[in-house]
């Protein structure tokens, strides 16, 4: 594996990302939201435990915040994986798909969602990613009691996004990613969905997040 | 039991273009009660019914304009 993940770090950090006055971040390619994770964080949060209120509609309302994951995954990976940067620090140390799953997660790592790992990564068929100080989980805990269920919904899909951007369809040959494109992937029988198994929420030491294939 | 409701859900669930999994979670929340679990041990109560008629058109209808 010939991923330089420091490397990567180092690199993206010196690209001069950073916010206009709009609140956007023109990077790879793409604007990204330069915003407060609180601001996300309690907006979700605050429809969870709407929804909490009345249990039958709890699997709703988070398969609601994990597609706003996959979407993330989508446009946000998606796009990364696309860019001029990408080519320019990640693409010369790719050899195989596998590597792009670890360049990502590099990335990632420039962002301050939390510090992202690859546990384990059984190529087309799972990967395992931990977070510790996953931006979720750390700000559900200042703002609320400890959970009863895990709450990085949007890691969650995240990770569940980045395998079928790969593996479900192949972001390796730079397609155009548009809506139909989005459907062709989220709606395939054997896309990969996302389990978070272990929540700082709950009071597990980390975040740990298994994205595999539909039964 | 729920024969209509379980139309509607039905109608939500295979909409071309859709995601079905995330178009009944909407629906589900729009109408305030799980139907695409439950419609078919629910009555058909005209109140309901209408509720998850207008829902399901405005899901249906935003994917047509996408």
């Amino acid at each position: 594996m010939a991923i330089d993940e420091q490397k990567i770090i180092e690199a993206v950090s010196q690209l001069g990302i950073s916010g206009n006055e709009e609140g956007l971040i023109p990077a790879f390619g793409l604007y990204l939201t330069q915003h407060m994770a609180d601001y996300y964080n309690r907006i979700s949060f605050a429809m969870a435990h709407r929804l909490e209120r009345t249990p039958e509609l709890i699997d709703d309302g988070q398969t609601l915040l994990m597609e706003a994951g996959h979407g993330c995954a989508f446009h946000t990976f998606g796009g990364i994986m696309k860019s001029a940067e990408w080519d320019a620090v990640v693409r010369p140390m790719l050899q195989t798909k596998e590597d792009w799953v670890y360049g990502m997660t590099a990335v990632v790592n420039t962002f301050g969602w939390g510090r992202w790992a690859v546990r384990d990564l059984v190529p087309g068929q799972r990967l395992v990613v931990t977070v510790q100080d996953s931006y979720e989980a750390a700000g559900y805990l200042r703002d609320y009691p400890r959970s009863a269920s895990p709450r990085c919904y949007l890691a969650t899909g995240g990770v569940a996004g980045l395998m079928n951007l790969l593996y479900v369809g192949d972001i390796t040959q730079g397609p155009e990613l548009s809506d139909a494109y989005y459907k062709q992937v989220f709606r395939s029988p054997s896309r990969f969905v996302g389990t978070e198994v272990l929540c700082r929420a709950v009071g597990d030491p980390l975040c740990l997040f298994i994205a595999q294939r539909l039964p | 039991m729920g024969v209509r409701l379980v139309e509607i859900v039905e109608r939500v669930k295979n909409r071309p273009g859709g995601l079905p999994g995330v178009d009944l979670a909407r629906l589900n929340l729009k109408v305030g009660k799980a139907l695409s679990r439950l419609a078919a041990v629910m009555a058909d109560d005209p109140v309901l019914v209408a509720c998850a008629e207008r829902a399901a058109k405005e899901i249906i209808s935003e994917g047509d304009t996408q």
